[in-house]
């Protein structure tokens, strides 16, 4: 079974944004009004995390795109009392929508905060228009990125159809292909031939929060001073 | 005086707060509960409709004043079991006045514990899921076990000591209305008062009460896991299983405090709830009081040594910055002045009277819900990651519902003293019948 | 008193009993499914989808044309008269749907056609014996909709039963 990971090179990333939209875009995210901008209740999957550092006099801002860091033991699916959201075999946290009873349960456990609750019956801009591989949330549920898991189902199906295992590339997240200076790198971990792999492993890797022994997937790389 | 001449006058005193045409206040009471509990309701369905964007949550403070009112009454719901149950394992004399009111208090915040979950979810409609599908290693499920087993074992006991009580009522209220008398006829379940009966409902009482004990501890520990077990600052810490424990008998003792110098009050009972009783009960206030404050030391001492730094950020958002005036509140209503005046602080006067008892008690109840919104709120708003930092204020919707929590408590309280004897009499003339032959002979 | 509230629950149930029945829809033209299978047309060959897409599909005009507007079928031939209708004015025939999921499962016809080569008629019935079009989801499909008739024929196959595999 793969395990699929993604390396993020913030020395080669721009913070231009182009992965949050396209992944707004791809997963039917509403784009949000003043009022939930006011209540700090916008959905984003992926989103920049800024971090701020004051050295010396000297002000600087890292940005960091930031999404779900897809554990490996994810705090999340312990603490969920119906099983909505769970690590599938795909090594992917899943979160069924149409299970999820709306406790934000799994919301507070997560240490990262990079799970989001439909506050309101979701706007969708998007109507015939949507990506019809992912639902439009309803009211009252938690979300969270996927991995674009729905690429990952197209891929294998059309593989099993032709009768081939499934390429390497074949399947990609919407952030990774919207990636302009290909900071993002997606794939098995697993896989010791993998790009991936072989990054995850660099002296500048780094991941968020793991002495919390959550694991994480994502592994970033560190800028180069 | 004989015993017995005795113990019909204080069955008729008892009695009569069943027999008496409601007072004007009485009224007014009930119609203010009924306004609060529709007000409410509208603001409710409103939320349903719209969705829980109409309360104050916000991404990262999750959890609000609905969780703060969940823990709260799921808190107060302690003391009925506590004093009921504890207390009759151990034999204590000057619980039998407050037994009948404290599991009353039990029996009627723990529905409106569990239904501040309720409000709290996204989907009120998947409410049945965890009993459909449940994930065991979720706390809530533990909470959902735990829960309705004290509700349904709580709801039994306090039903069976009232048994008696009913039997009574049939026997000897021959002038009120025809309903009531039917409800006395069918519930008394053909009582009849034989020895045999006795010692049955004396054996499953006292049963009873062990495992309400053992589970008096699970529930509140079973909800404190809902914080404890996940890895939030503030939250995730081993003492917050006995704090909650502590807090919950703490704030339900005062508010069968409350509850029964009222009734006192307006029933003219003095004669049977006499400040004797009182004394001893604020005396057990003012140990639990220590206790709390122990505890909150402990906590905050811990924390504050580790110097974690996400831990940190949450000690010094409670202490010294946005949520400080509620921390230092809350400080101040549940330790310090409940202290002060229970302990006989400045000793010139004496303060421990019924009626500042009755102050400090509110006061208590107050700082208990603050003590709630602090553990809750600020962990929420100062996640591990520096997002934005979350700031959360409470709507009108959140108010509203909040106030038909207590409102509905409150009307089935007072439906309630309408209805049943508010002392349990059985108890209390077994406890004149054990006492009166010590006192002839010390006469 | 107990008996009429027997009777009212009873007069409940007669009510939600029929409420719950399928209500019937009215297609524009009456379809022989059996006319045509009788000539051994596959069911594929009209509904071109169901082995490589989601979605089987409704055929278009166009496909209907391809018999019914040809030398063996000429136009003058057919004794339909709103078909002749379409065919000539090049209009769509609007079909009713009658198959429906909801928006939050993920139902692919490629997978369980396409792949698992299930037979059509495990789900969508005798439609071959069929001589009028179809006004109501075949008893089989109602039977088994619902959650749980899915996972025991996934597990019972042993085919993946990962909830994010259906659900989305």
């Amino acid at each position: 079974m793969p395990k699929f990971g993604m390396v993020i090179d913030l020395e080669k990333c721009t913070a231009c944004q182009a992965c949050v939209v396209a992944c707004a875009v791809e997963n039917n995210l509403p784009p949000g009004n003043i009022n939930d901008a006011q209540m700090n209740r916008i959905i984003r999957w992926l989103k920049i995390l800024p971090i701020s550092e004051a050295k010396g006099g000297i002000f600087k801002m890292t940005l960091i795109p930031f999404t779900c860091q897809q554990c490996s033991r994810p705090p999340c699916t312990y603490v969920c009392p119906v099983s909505a959201t769970y690590k599938n075999p795909d090594g992917i946290v899943a979160q069924v929508y149409w299970r999820c009873i709306g406790c934000r349960y799994c919301v507070n456990a997560c240490p990262y905060t990079i799970k989001f609750f439909n506050w309101y019956e979701p706007e969708n801009p998007y109507k015939e228009n949507a990506n019809p591989d992912v639902s439009i949330r309803e009211n009252g549920v938690t979300e969270k990125c996927l991995f674009c898991h729905h690429r990952l189902q197209r891929a294998k199906e059309a593989a099993k159809y032709e009768n081939r295992e499934i390429g390497v590339d074949e399947y990609q997240p919407a952030c990774v292909e919207a990636c302009p200076t290909k900071a993002i790198v997606f794939g098995d971990i697993e896989d010791a031939q993998s790009k991936v792999a072989e990054l995850s492993h660099s002296p500048r890797a780094f991941r968020f929060l793991e002495e919390l022994g959550t694991a994480p997937n994502i592994t970033y790389l560190k800028e180069i001073k | 005086m004989t015993t017995e001449g005795n113990i019909q006058r204080i069955e008729s005193k008892v009695l009569q707060s069943i027999i008496i045409k409601p007072s004007i206040g009485y009224r007014f009471f009930i119609l203010v509960c009924v306004f609060f509990i529709s007000l409410g309701l509208f603001f409710w369905i409103k939320q349903i409709t719209l969705g829980l964007g109409v309360t104050g949550l916000n991404t990262p403070v999750f959890w609000g004043v609905y969780i703060v009112n969940f823990v709260f009454f799921i808190g107060i719901s302690h003391a009925g079991t506590l004093i009921s149950s504890i207390l009759r394992i151990t034999d204590t004399q000057w619980r039998t006045p407050f037994t009948r009111m404290a599991e009353a208090i039990t029996v009627f915040s723990l529905p409106f514990g569990a239904g501040s979950v309720v409000i709290d979810l996204g989907r009120p409609d998947r409410l049945l899921h965890p009993l459909n599908f449940p994930h065991l290693t979720s706390p809530i499920i533990w909470d959902v076990l735990c829960i309705s087993t004290y509700l349904i074992t709580s709801c039994l006991y306090f039903y069976l000591a009232l048994v008696p009580d009913i039997a009574l009522c049939r026997d000897r209220l021959k002038n009120v209305s025809l309903f009531k008398q039917n409800i006395y006829k069918t519930l008394s379940l053909g009582w009849k008062g034989t020895p045999n009966d006795w010692k049955t409902l004396n054996k499953i009482l006292t049963g009873m009460s062990i495992f309400l004990f053992a589970l008096v501890i699970s529930v509140h520990t079973n909800v404190s896991f809902v914080f404890g077990m996940t890895l939030k600052p503030g939250w995730h810490t081993a003492v917050i299983g006995p704090y909650f424990v502590l807090g919950a008998i703490y704030s339900g003792v005062a508010t069968v405090i409350v509850v029964m110098a009222i009734l006192r009050r307006v029933y003219s009972l003095e004669e049977i709830v006499r400040e004797e009783h009182f004394q001893k009960i604020g005396k057990f206030l003012l140990t639990l009081c220590c206790f709390w404050f122990y505890f909150t030391v402990v906590e905050v001492l811990t924390t504050f040594y580790g110097g974690e730094s996400a831990h940190m950020i949450v000690f010094k958002a409670k202490f010294f910055e946005e949520y400080a005036v509620i921390f230092w509140l809350m400080f101040v209503l549940n330790f310090i002045i409940p202290f002060a005046v229970l302990s006989n602080f400045f000793s010139l006067i004496k303060h421990r009277t019924i009626p500042n008892m009755v102050i400090v008690s509110i006061i208590i109840n107050i700082g208990m819900w603050l003590e709630r919104y602090s553990i809750i709120v600020p962990s929420g708003a100062r996640p591990y990651l520096p997002w934005q930092t979350g700031h959360y204020l409470p709507t009108l919707t959140e108010w509203s519902i909040t106030l038909m929590l207590f409102s509905g408590f409150f009307l089935l309280l007072g439906v309630f003293i309408k209805f049943f004897p508010i002392i349990t009499l059985w108890e209390l003339k077994e406890s004149i019948h054990t006492s009166n032959p010590n006192k002839s002979e010390k006469n | 008193m107990v008996r009429r509230f027997i009777l009212a629950l009873i007069v409940v149930f007669i009510i939600y009993y029929f409420s719950m029945k399928p209500p019937e829809i009215k297609q524009p033209l009456n379809f022989n499914h059996k006319a045509h299978t009788d000539l051994l047309i596959e069911c594929i060959a009209c509904h071109r989808d169901a082995e490589s897409q989601r979605e089987a599909g409704i055929p278009n005009i166009e496909t209907c044309e391809l018999c019914h507007n040809s030398k063996n079928i000429p136009l003058w031939n057919i004794t339909s008269h709103s078909l002749k209708g379409y065919i000539t004015e090049k209009r769509q025939i609007p079909w009713e749907r009658i198959y429906k999921i909801k928006d939050h499962t993920l139902f692919s016809h490629r997978r369980h056609i396409g792949i698992a080569r299930i037979d059509c008629r495990v789900c969508h019935g005798a439609v071959k014996e069929m001589t009028e079009s179809i006004i109501r989801p075949s008893i089989e499909f109602s039977k088994q909709r619902g959650m749980n008739n899915c996972v025991d024929c996934h597990k019972k196959e042993r085919v993946v039963t990962d909830c994010l595999m259906c659900h989305r």
